[in-house]
């Protein structure tokens, strides 16, 4: 079977389609592709895509809350900072976050607002990294 | 503190804690003037931002998640602030 996407192997079939849907949700949310396509290149642009949000919540959601497990795999969606992230957590704590959204870099008064994908390990002190610790390099600021 | 600075901060902390406020807006409302180089504010500022940066909301419906964030450490910080402000 040379086609992923029309293989009748079960294996196959779920793990494409889990993929596709993770796919399918980053394009989604990244504000700087306007062409959302498939994994097999079949556009989405004007058509409704909560079954594949559904999909990756289905694969993640278990993951954080199954009985007794103190780690979780979550999707976080932060509206207020127009961008989302896929985070490790501990009891609902953050410990590390590869997110994408806005934030300023650059100083409080003379910063501006970009948005970038960064990591972030709250526990350690790593906020927007490695975009921080560049723009501190640049400006020659500890 | 001044009168009119507690209630800045009140409202700034109020609706971050409810969701209603984005990046922007803080930026806007928080008052650098009187409380930026200031230690302990500056770690406030900190502290504010991070949480509505990682505020979770649901996806399809748009609201906040509160199940979520109700239980996160950004969010009990919040209310300390808020419980500091209002002693």
């Amino acid at each position: 079977m040379d086609k992923w996407e029309e293989s009748t192997n079960i294996f196959a079939q779920t793990t494409y389609s889990i993929a596709n849907s993770f796919s399918i949700v980053f394009q989604s949310l990244n504000p700087f592709d306007n062409q959302v396509t498939t994994l097999s290149g079949e556009g989405l642009n004007g058509t409704d895509r909560s079954e594949y949000g559904a999909d990756v919540a289905t694969t993640l959601i278990p993951v954080s809350v199954a009985k007794g497990l103190r780690y979780g795999l979550n999707f976080r969606y932060y509206a207020n900072a127009k961008g989302a992230g896929l985070n490790i957590t501990k009891n609902s704590d953050r410990i590390l976050g590869i997110d994408w959204h806005k934030f300023k870099i650059g100083g409080r008064k003379t910063g501006k607002i970009i948005n970038r994908p960064h990591i972030d390990i709250p526990n350690k002190g790593v906020k927007h990294w490695p975009w921080h610790q560049i723009d501190k390099w640049k400006r020659g600021v500890d | 503190m001044s009168e009119e600075i507690e209630k800045k901060l009140n409202f700034i902390i109020e609706a971050a804690l409810q969701g209603r406020i984005n990046l922007e807006e803080f930026y806007i409302r928080w008052p650098s003037e009187e409380l930026d180089g200031i230690e302990y504010y500056d770690q406030m500022y900190a502290e504010i931002e991070n949480a509505i940066e990682h505020t979770p909301f649901d996806l399809f419906s748009k609201k906040i998640n509160d199940k979520i964030w109700k239980k996160t450490r950004e969010y009990k910080t919040l209310l300390f602030y808020k419980s500091i402000i209002k002693s």
